[in-house]
C-alpha cells in the first residue's frame, strides 16, 4: 500500500469522525414551584418560576442581587383541590419596600388543618401536582403567653402535632426602646396603665439548628442575649417542607423543583430579666 | 545509550557498459568503510521505486552487490548495523560508466525519536516509543519527563496543571510508571503538576500505551519506564550545574574502570529565597535525589543499583505564624539489578522497595500514611532457532498503611482551604486507621514465534496469586506481527490485565490528583479491577528518515471504583470503554531537524447502573506538534502545539425556589418562612446530565530558543521558553458560585497564561 493510500485513509478517518462536541444537552424547560400552605396566613400564595436555560453563556446575564421576578410565569394555571372543592388560584402583584412580588392567590381558599390539599399547575403542556398533609393544630403549653420568666433558662413546653415531620423553634427579639409620655426611657417591663410607643424596631431571628430535634414536648434553652422582650414561634412542618429545608430540590411534587408544604405555628411572648435597656 | 559510530560508508557503483540504458542494466558495485577502506559484508541496498525503497541486493563475503534495473534514473541507499545510512542518486549513461561515486555521511546529534524495534526484532506495538532526552531540553515543563510524554499519541493532555498520566482511557493510578524497572507509586509533586524525575538525570523514557508483555502486570494502562542517565565518558567526570526559575539542580557522573555513578539532586529554592530577603517564608519546597551505579562484573555479569528519594514540604500554617509544622509527603525508591548475558540466555535479578508516604503532626492532626512495596523478581530470557523465550517469577509484599485524625481546628483544612471530611477522597471520614498486607506470587511466560520471515507470533501468559483476595489471576497476550513489506509492518494484540489496588482521588472539579492518594487493596476477588484490550495497528517507514505509526484499539475496564459525589459517598464501580484511533508521524533529519505530529481520536464511555456519558478527560480530537529545529552551529528553535476538543462537564441549570443552603437565614430576611408570607425560596442550581457538555476546545502554542557556548573544557547552554506564547485563556473547568441572595455565578477555571522561564546550565 502506498503513501497517497495511507493519507487518504487516514485523512477519511479523520473527517469522518469530526464533530461538534459541544453542549449536547438538550435543554429541557422546568418549573419550580413554592407553596407553603399556612391556616395562620389571611391567604395562601403559591410562585411558581421556570428554570433558565443550561447552555452556558445564558447563566451570566442576571445580576447578582436581582430576584427572581422575571423568571414568574404569569400564564400558568394554578389550582388547589380539597375534600370536593377546586379552588383556582389568580396572579396577584404587589411590592414590598424594593421587591417585586407576585404570586397566585385565592381568598376564598381556606386551609383546615389536619386535611390533605392536593395542587395542580399547568403551563406550556407542563403539568405539575403535588399533595400536602396539613398538620394538627399546634400549642404552646409552657411558659403560658406573657409570662415574666425568672430565668434565662425555662422550658419550653408544646402538644404533639399530627402529621407534622419537625418542629421550628423560633425566637423574636425586637431590640425597642420605650418613652413615657415625657419622653422618658423607661423601665420596659411590661405595666399596666401605660402607653407605649416603640421607634425603629429591629427584629433579630435565632433560628436554631432544628436538624437536630425530634418530636419533644419539653426543651431548655440558655439564652444568651439579655434582652427585654422574646417572642416565641413554634411551627410544626409537615415531611414535605422538611425535606425542603434538609436540601431536597422537590419536595411534595411529581414535577420540576420546589416545595408543595403546610406549617401550623403557635406563638408567646415571654419577658426576661433584663439589666440594661436595649437601644 | 549506545553511541553511533562516526564513520561513512563509501558506495561504490561500477556501472556495467555493455548494456544500454534502455534495456535492462546491471548495476553492481562495492561497500566499503570511510575509515579504513574496509569491506562491509552485510550491508543492504535499496531501490527506490513507485512503492518505495525496497531491497534490492545485500553484499556479499567481497562487500560486492549487483542490481539489474530498467531504470534511467536510480535512487539507491545503503544501510549497515553501526554505520549511517546514505543515499545515491544518478542517471545512466554512457558518460558516467566506470564511475566511481563516493558519498560522505554526516552524523547528527540532539533530540530524537527512535523506534526501538526494527522490522527484524519482536514488535509488540508500534506506538511503543523510547524517547530520548538531552540537555537542550531542560526548561521549565520541559525538562519534566513525564509531561514530554503528553506530546505523544495515546496520552492524554489533561490541563497544564498536571502532568499525571491519562492513556487511553487509563487513569494515572492504572499506569506503571516505573524507574530503572522499579515501580513509582505516585511520582509526582503537588498532585501532579511536576513528576519527581529531573531530566537533567533522565537518559530516556520508554513508553508503550498498553502493557503488551506478560512481562508485566498489575495495572491496566499504558507503561512508562525511566532510564537514569550517566553521561560518562571512560575515567572522566560529567558535572552539571542548572539555575531556573523554578528550580536549581547539580548533577555528578564519573566512570572509573568498570564502576559508573551518578548523583543527581533538585530542589526548589523559593523558600530559601524569600528567608533570606524577607521576613515572610514561602511555605513550600520540592527535592528530588536521584543516585545510581552500575558495576561491570565482567564481559557477562552486570549489577546496577538505584535509589530515588523525591519530598514535597509544606510549611501549614504559615500566615498565622503560629505554627509551622512542616507537611511532608513523597516517595522513597530503591532497586538493585543483577544481570548476566550470555550468547543465547541472559538472566535478569531485581530486589526492589518502594514507598509513597505522607506524614504530619500537631496537636489536633495526625497524618501517618505509608504504601510500600518491596520484592524481588526474576527472569530468564532464551533465543534459539526461531523462537525467543521469557520465563519469570516474582515475589511482592504490598503494605497499605493509613492513620489520620482531624480535629475541628486542624490548621491544614485552613491552610488548603479544605473540609476535614472528605480531606482525603470523596467522604473520607476526619479520623481513620487501617492497615493491610498483600502478598503476591507472580509468573510468567512469553514465547516468540518466527513462523515464517515476515510473520511473528507472541503469546504469553501472567499468573499470579494474591493472598490477600485467596484467588489466581490470568492474564494473557497474543500479539501477531505481519512484515509486510521491507517499510510496512502490520501489528494485532490482544491482551488482558488485573490490578489489585484502587484509589478514589479522582475528583470532577478539581485540577489535579489529590497529593495525597489514598490507595486501597482489592481485598474480594469479584472486585479486582480488570481490562480487556484489543489493538490493531501499523507502521510505515517513508524514505529514511519518516515513521508513520497507526494503532485504533478497544479497552474495557471493568470494576473501577469511584465514590458518589454527595452523601451517602457509596462506592460505584464502573464498566469503562476507551477505544480510538493514535497516529503518529515521526521525521528527524540528522542533527538539524526533528519533528513529531501526533492526532488521537478518543472516546471514553462510562456505564453506572443504567447510565453511559463521557468519562472525564475525554478528548475527543487531539492534535499535537513538536519541532526542534537547529538554526545555527549553537542555536537550536522549539516549537510545540497543542489543539484539542474540550473536555466534558456537567452543565448546572438554575431555578429559584430552593430553601437557603446550610438553612441559615441571616438578619432581616423575609423568606424566614415563619416571618414571610412570601417565602418562595432562593436561587440554587441542579446538575443536569453528567458529563453532557463540553469545555471550549484547548489550543497552546509554545516556543523556545537553546543557545550552547562551548568553552574549552566545558559548555554552558541557555535557554528561553514561553508557554502559551498567545496567551489563549484555555478553561480548565467551571466553578458555580452559590449564595443564599445573589443568582449563582458560572465561573471560568482557566489553564496557565502565558509562562516564561529561562534556565542557564554549566556543564563541565
Amino acid at each position: 500500500m502506498n503513501f497517497n493510500k495511507w493519507i487518504l485513509f487516514s485523512f477519511l478517518l479523520v473527517l469522518f469522525s469530526c464533530e461538534t462536541v459541544v453542549d449536547s444537552q438538550q435543554y429541557t424547560q422546568k418549573i419550580s414551584t413554592v407553596c407553603i400552605l399556612r391556616p395562620y396566613l389571611e391567604n395562601q400564595r403559591v410562585f411558581v418560576y421556570e428554570t433558565t436555560k443550561s447552555i452556558p453563556d445564558s447563566l451570566t446575564n442576571i445580576s447578582p442581587g436581582k430576584s427572581a421576578a422575571p423568571y414568574f410565569l404569569e400564564s400558568a394555571q394554578v389550582k388547589i383541590l380539597y375534600h370536593n372543592s377546586i379552588i383556582p388560584l389568580h396572579l396577584q402583584k404587589d411590592s414590598y419596600r424594593t421587591q417585586e412580588n407576585r404570586y397566585f392567590t385565592n381568598q376564598n381558599l381556606k386551609i383546615d388543618k389536619g386535611n390533605k390539599y392536593y395542587i395542580e399547575i399547568k403551563y406550556d403542556g407542563i403539568k405539575i401536582s403535588g399533595q400536602t398533609n396539613i398538620p394538627e393544630q399546634i400549642n404552646i403549653s409552657h411558659p403560658a403567653d406573657s409570662t415574666i420568666l425568672d430565668s434565662k433558662i425555662f422550658n419550653l413546653k408544646w402538644n404533639k402535632s399530627i402529621g407534622a415531620k419537625k418542629y421550628l423553634i423560633h425566637t423574636i427579639q425586637p431590640a425597642v426602646i420605650f418613652i413615657d409620655n415625657q419622653g422618658n426611657k423607661v423601665d420596659t417591663f411590661r405595666q399596666s396603665g401605660s402607653e407605649y410607643k416603640t421607634n425603629m424596631p429591629k427584629i433579630q431571628l435565632n433560628t436554631l439548628d432544628f436538624s437536630k430535634l425530634n418530636i419533644y414536648n419539653e426543651s431548655q434553652f440558655d439564652y444568651l442575649n439579655d434582652t427585654l422582650k422574646y417572642q416565641i414561634k413554634v411551627m410544626a412542618i409537615d415531611s414535605n417542607l422538611y425535606n425542603h429545608f434538609k436540601g431536597a430540590k422537590r419536595a411534595g411534587l411529581n414535577n420540576g423543583y420546589g416545595v408543595f408544604g403546610s406549617a401550623v405555628m403557635d406563638s408567646i411572648d415571654v419577658y426576661l430579666p433584663k439589666n440594661e435597656l436595649i437601644q | 545509550m549506545k553511541k553511533l559510530l562516526l564513520l561513512s560508508i563509501f558506495l561504490i557503483i561500477i556501472l556495467n557498459a555493455s548494456q544500454s540504458p534502455t534495456q535492462q542494466s546491471i548495476v553492481h558495485g562495492r561497500v566499503l568503510s570511510q575509515k579504513n577502506h574496509q569491506i562491509l559484508q552485510g550491508a543492504q541496498i535499496f531501490l527506490y521505486t513507485k512503492n518505495g525503497f525496497q531491497l534490492k541486493a545485500v553484499t556479499d563475503s567481497s562487500g560486492s552487490f549487483q542490481i539489474e534495473t530498467g531504470k534511467q534514473k536510480l535512487k539507491l541507499y545503503a544501510q549497515m548495523a553501526g554505520y549511517e545510512n546514505d543515499t545515491l542518486e544518478l542517471a545512466l549513461s554512457e558518460k558516467n560508466l566506470d564511475q566511481q561515486i563516493v558519498l560522505s555521511l554526516k552524523s547528527y546529534q540532539g533530540k530524537e525519536v527512535v523506534k526501538t524495534a526494527s522490522s527484524k526484532q519482536p514488535i509488540i506495538s508500534p506506538i511503543h516509543k523510547k524517547l530520548k532526552l538531552r540537555s537542550n531540553n531542560s526548561s521549565f515543563f520541559l525538562s519534566d519527563p513525564i509531561r514530554q510524554l503528553s506530546s505523544l499519541s495515546g496520552v492524554t493532555y489533561t490541563n497544564d496543571y498536571s502532568s499525571t498520566l491519562f492513556i487511553r482511557g487509563s487513569s494515572d493510578y492504572q499506569c506503571l510508571v516505573s524507574f530503572n524497572d522499579i515501580p513509582v507509586l505516585f511520582p509526582y509533586h503537588l498532585g501532579g503538576i511536576f513528576s519527581m524525575f529531573s531530566g537533567n538525570a533522565v537518559s530516556s523514557v520508554s513508553f508503550s500505551p498498553g502493557i503488551y508483555s506478560a512481562e508485566y502486570s498489575g495495572y491496566l494502562g499504558g507503561r512508562v519506564n525511566i532510564q537514569p542517565e550517566y553521561h560518562s565518558e571512560k575515567n572522566k567526570y560529567h558535572n552539571k550545574i542548572s539555575l531556573g526559575l523554578l528550580s536549581s539542580s547539580i548533577f555528578h557522573s564519573n566512570k572509573l574502570s568498570n564502576l559508573e555513578y551518578y548523583l543527581s539532586y533538585r530542589r526548589t529554592y523559593f523558600d530559601l529565597l524569600t528567608e533570606m530577603i524577607s521576613s515572610v517564608t514561602f511555605p513550600y519546597y520540592f527535592g528530588d535525589f536521584q543516585s545510581g551505579f552500575t558495576y561491570k562484573i565482567s564481559k557477562n555479569q552486570n549489577i546496577e543499583g538505584s535509589i530515588l528519594h523525591s519530598q514535597d514540604s509544606w510549611k501549614i500554617g504559615y500566615l498565622k505564624k503560629d505554627n509551622t509544622n512542616d507537611l511532608n509527603w513523597g516517595n522513597g525508591v530503591f532497586g538493585l539489578n543483577h544481570d548476566f548475558n550470555k550468547n543465547h540466555y541472559s538472566i535478569n535479578s531485581q530486589i526492589f522497595y518502594t514507598e509513597k508516604f505522607s506524614n504530619y503532626k500537631e496537636d489536633s492532626t495526625l497524618i501517618d500514611n505509608h504504601t510500600i512495596q518491596y520484592g524481588l523478581k526474576s527472569m530468564f530470557k532464551y533465543k534459539f532457532k526461531n523462537v525467543i523465550l521469557k520465563v519469570g517469577y516474582s515475589y511482592t509484599s504490598n503494605k497499605y498503611s493509613y492513620n489520620w485524625e482531624f480535629q475541628n481546628n486542624s490548621s491544614i483544612a485552613d491552610t488548603i482551604d479544605e473540609s476535614i471530611n472528605g480531606f482525603f477522597y470523596p467522604g473520607s471520614p476526619s479520623i481513620f486507621e487501617r492497615k493491610k498486607i498483600a502478598l503476591k506470587h507472580e509468573a510468567f511466560i512469553q514465547t516468540t514465534y518466527f513462523i515464517r520471515d515476515n510473520i511473528k507470533l507472541t503469546p504469553g501468559v501472567n499468573l499470579s496469586y494474591n493472598f490477600l483476595i485467596n484467588n489466581w489471576c490470568v492474564s494473557p497476550r497474543l500479539n501477531l506481527t505481519y512484515e509486510l513489506t521491507e517499510q510496512l509492518n502490520l501489528f494485532s494484540t490482544v491482551a488482558r490485565h488485573h490490578q489489585y489496588f484502587y484509589t478514589f482521588n479522582q475528583w470532577e472539579s478539581k485540577p489535579v490528583s489529590f497529593p495525597f492518594p489514598v490507595f486501597f487493596p482489592v481485598e474480594n476477588y469479584d472486585n479486582v479491577l480488570s481490562s480487556n484490550y484489543f489493538s490493531l495497528g501499523g507502521e510505515w517507514s517513508y524514505f529514511k528518515n519518516i515513521l508513520i505509526s497507526m494503532e485504533s484499539y478497544f479497552k474495557k475496564m471493568k470494576n473501577i471504583p469511584k465514590k458518589e459525589e454527595e452523601p451517602p459517598y457509596k462506592i460505584i464501580r464502573n464498566i469503562k470503554y476507551a477505544y480510538g484511533m493514535d497516529l503518529s508521524l515521526d521525521y528527524s533529519r540528522q542533527k538539524k531537524f526533528n519533528l513529531n505530529l501526533a492526532y488521537s481520536l478518543s472516546y471514553l464511555k462510562l456505564k453506572e447502573e443504567n447510565r453511559i456519558y463521557p468519562g472525564d478527560n475525554e478528548r475527543r480530537h487531539s492534535l499535537k506538534l513538536n519541532l526542534n529545529t537547529k538554526i545555527s552551529k549553537s542555536w537550536w528553535f522549539k516549537l510545540k502545539g497543542l489543539y484539542m476538543s474540550g473536555t466534558p462537564y456537567t452543565p448546572r441549570l438554575k431555578y429559584y425556589g430552593s430553601a437557603p443552603v446550610n438553612n441559615k437565614w441571616n438578619n432581616n430576611d423575609w423568606s424566614d418562612p415563619v416571618l414571610s408570607p412570601n417565602y418562595s425560596g432562593l436561587w440554587n442550581v441542579d446538575k443536569l446530565d453528567k458529563n453532557s457538555a463540553r469545555i471550549e476546545p484547548y489550543f497552546r502554542l509554545d516556543c523556545g530558543i537553546t543557545k550552547k557556548w562551548t568553552l574549552s573544557d566545558s559548555k554552558i547552554i541557555g535557554e528561553i521558553y514561553i508557554l502559551n506564547l498567545v496567551h489563549n485563556k484555555n478553561p480548565r473547568a467551571y466553578g458555580y458560585s452559590i449564595s443564599n441572595h445573589s443568582t449563582p455565578q458560572k465561573e471560568k477555571r482557566l489553564n496557565l497564561p502565558i509562562v516564561p522561564s529561562i534556565e542557564v546550565s554549566y556543564e563541565f
